[in-house]
């Protein structure tokens, strides 16, 4: 981090190599769209050259990167809901059709409805659960990153988990019974 | 084999089991370069522009106000002019030129 504030490119490109994938990761699941995603990474890593002076390094790097990329990622669905109502053109958000590039192919159907309530998730358990079940990052980290401790993680998975379930529930395909 | 409620939920929920991290595209590293040694835009506050107009607005009055004192009371100049006017002739007076 101190070569990368002292402005040297070889600093800065290998912390890239090193997080973009994960930043990446990280928004594309809050936004569930890749060009969304792609700004987000850009403001992320632009956001880290230009602050890199004030870690502190009191918490670890990553964590620090985290915590930039959930604020981005949060602000930035928080600013275009506000613009879709202003514009009048309120898009559905439970009705996006978003595959993730990375799911296997024969749990595409189901990773599509997935990512559909995850999205419906209040911003703590959303985040918890990207962070847990996604960026599969151990529950300690998770909580380092939140700023909370270990117990309001696991409480915030639990409540996750249970609302998924609920909003599961309602969305379970009927089936004709022959 | 079709999967009843309880199934389907479990599959939905574990079917992130094996994925892969999304990558983004290999010119981003390019774009954040380019972003980086553009400068940076100084962002005003909310609060700042507020403040600005209220003081915009005040002044504004202020000048209203004072042009408005101006033309009301005319007749305060008009009193020291004649009695400028006065002080010259008085003046005058005292030099008596031409017996």
């Amino acid at each position: 981090m101190k070569q990368v504030v002292e402005g040297k490119e070889t600093a800065f490109r290998q912390l890239y190599e090193l997080f973009s994938d994960k930043v990446y990761n990280t928004a594309i699941s809050y936004v569930q769209n890749e060009q969304d995603a792609e700004e987000i990474t850009q403001d992320v890593f632009v956001t880290i050259f230009r602050k890199a002076a004030t870690f502190k390094g009191d918490s670890a790097a990553g964590t620090w990167i985290y915590r930039i990329t959930i604020n981005s990622s949060l602000n930035f669905i928080k600013k275009k809901k506000r613009s879709s109502l202003f514009y009048f053109g309120k898009q559905k958000l439970d009705q996006v059709d978003f595959e993730h590039p990375g799911i296997l192919l024969e749990n595409k159907e189901e990773a599509k409805v997935l990512f559909q309530v995850i999205q419906q998730l209040p911003e703590q358990q959303k985040t918890a659960f990207i962070l847990s079940f996604i960026e599969q990052l151990p529950r300690q980290e998770v909580a380092d990153i939140m700023e909370t401790s270990l117990k309001a993680v696991e409480s915030l998975l639990q409540r996750a988990k249970a609302n998924l379930r609920k909003k599961l529930e309602k969305r379970y395909p009927e089936r004709r019974k022959k | 084999m079709k999967k009843n409620k309880h199934e389907w939920i479990e599959s939905v929920l574990n079917s992130m089991e094996g994925m892969q991290k999304a990558q983004p595209k290999d010119d981003l590293f390019a774009k954040i370069k380019t972003q980086i040694v553009q400068p940076e835009a100084r962002i005003i506050s909310l609060r700042q522009r507020n403040w600005v107009a209220i003081a915009a607005v005040f002044l504004l009055l202020f000048n209203v106000f004072a042009i408005r004192q101006y033309y009301n009371n005319p007749s305060a100049d008009y009193e020291q002019l004649v009695q400028g006017e006065d002080s010259n002739q008085q003046l005058v007076y005292d030099y008596n030129f031409y017996e």
